[in-house]
């Protein structure tokens, strides 16, 4: 059964394309399409539907040792209303899921979730719960993310709470246009200034269509925008994305993501990432760029382009497409350790045509800080 | 709504052609453009390159996705607009006019009769 958010016939009225993403109707772009949505959250704000993901409330006098055991980073130390990203991972310390957590009080804790892997972490989760219960909050939840560097001229107009000095990875409560708001500093397009706002999903059309007028009434050339620019803004910064830099067959190690895996606290497949650590990763997720326009895509293999090493495929390409503020053809990939320099050169296989690209640092795209 | 101009013919597959002469000049529709949303590259077959009936002409690369375009008629190639090779957004902004792609000796020209006229493919977009 496809899933729709409370957002679903907005969408349609505003002449988005829906595709089925992680069992929900989502749109991937609206009539404006990738580039420009991109660019305005880039350069104004960007509005986004994630009424897809999942909320999960963790509560009880063992919420946290019973989270502490199952994901990769230490939760111990945080103040309340902070957050954390962190992995839920396998004996093999491969990934489940990439999470944020958030610490609403000592025996209280909120979690994101993605759409697709939501049912399947509440079972890991809840199977492993002790002295604390669980709570789905996602069938009566909707997820606004408000993301660019206007974001907080809209919210102030909508808003009495001082939002510019939340700090990153806070969160807090207050009404925004009226509807009581769980408001969180964080957000999935790598831009510093952006909220993840969490409220009634009864009050959905209200926020969105607040938002949205609110920007306009102030010049702000605010955007509705699909999953198609919540990806490339993402990739654009170098932030993973569950499916393609991150599976069960995938170490955070080799994702680049130790620091988000405390190795000296216990917890599921710790051992499995002390090994690796100690012996070295195999493999390694790098940044590419291409000389040219022509995007990679995923699936698609990856060569060194040394002769001394002819033919031999050392990775294959994770995440790839066209980054409109980098203004050329990107991608992630896992390649064999050895190719993970940056400054290597490589080349993508795409239809029987080898690309150039080469490592470089990640991101690819640093926002300013304002 | 998309454009859909008279006096050109249309394949299923949203590729249009308009006759000049002895040769079919050949694009992608308003509609397919707006399916596709940002192209960003694209890939054109040489000069002198026989096409096939429905068999790929060329790739086009949006911001999401790489799409094959399918040769509307049996020809060969006699022209290929190089300026979309630094350009691929004019096939965006003016797909019927700058944004042409090829342009073909029809090889089998009754084979232009089995396409649609503008009419047929206003309704098959219409029922999309």
């Amino acid at each position: 059964m496809i899933n729709r958010t409370a957002l679903y016939e907005t969408h349609i009225a505003l002449g988005a394309k829906v595709i089925d993403f992680g069992g929900w109707d989502m749109p991937v772009d609206y009539p404006t399409h990738i580039i420009q949505e991109h660019t305005a959250t880039r350069t104004a704000a960007g509005l986004f539907d994630c009424g897809h993901m999942g909320e999960l409330l963790i509560e009880g006098a063992g919420a946290l040792a019973s989270l502490q055991a199952i994901t990769s980073r230490d939760l111990s130390g945080m103040e309340n209303d902070q957050g954390r990203y962190t992995l839920l991972t396998t004996e093999r310390g491969t990934v489940i899921d990439d999470l944020i957590i958030f610490k609403q009080s000592d025996t209280k804790y909120y979690i994101v979730t993605n759409a697709g892997t939501r049912l399947g972490d509440a079972a890991r989760i809840g199977a492993c719960l002790k002295n604390a219960t669980m709570t789905d909050l996602t069938p009566g939840t909707q997820k606004l993310d408000l993301q660019g560097p206007r974001t907080f001229e809209i919210l102030e107009k909508l808003c009495q709470a001082p939002l510019q000095k939340l700090k990153r990875f806070r969160m807090t409560r207050a009404p925004v246009a009226g509807i009581e708001t769980l408001i969180s500093r964080s957000g999935y397009t790598g831009e510093p200034n952006g909220v993840e706002l969490f409220f009634d999903k009864k009050n959905a059309v209200k926020m969105w269509d607040a938002l949205l007028q609110t920007g306009r009434s102030l010049g702000i050339g605010v955007l509705p925008c699909g999953l198609g620019a919540r990806d490339t803004l993402r990739l654009e910064c170098c932030l993973p994305l569950y499916g393609h830099e991150l599976s069960t067959e995938i170490t955070p190690l080799e994702a680049g993501l130790e620091w988000a895996v405390s190795l000296d606290k216990e917890f599921t497949g710790v051992d499995a990432l002390r090994r690796q650590k100690q012996q070295g990763v195999p493999r390694a997720l790098v940044a590419l760029k291409f000389s040219g326009r022509q995007p990679a895509r995923a699936e698609h293999p990856v060569f060194s382009a040394a002769s001394s090493v002819p033919g031999e495929q050392i990775g294959t390409i994770t995440s790839g497409t066209f980054g409109p503020t980098v203004n050329c053809a990107i991608a992630l990939a896992l390649v064999k350790t050895a190719f993970a320099a940056p400054g290597t050169k490589l080349q993508a296989e795409v239809r029987g045509n080898r690309l150039d690209a080469l490592v470089v640092e990640k991101p690819f795209y640093k926002p300013a800080k304002k | 709504m998309s454009n859909v101009p008279e006096g050109l013919k249309y394949s299923r597959e949203h590729e249009w052609v308009k006759m000049e002469g002895n040769l079919a000049v050949i694009g992608i529709t308003d509609h397919a453009q707006h399916q596709l949303g940002d192209i960003v590259f694209i890939e054109l077959p040489k000069v002198g390159a026989a096409l096939q009936l429905m068999k790929p002409l060329g790739v086009v690369e949006s911001v999401k996705a790489a799409s094959d375009i399918f040769s509307p008629i049996t020809g060969k190639v006699v022209a290929i607009n190089e300026a979309l090779v630094k350009a691929p957004e004019t096939v965006n902004s003016d797909c019927y006019e700058k944004g042409w792609m090829v342009k073909i000796e029809p090889g089998k020209p009754d084979e232009l009769n089995n396409l649609l006229d503008p009419k047929a493919y206003a309704a098959l977009i219409e029922g999309l």
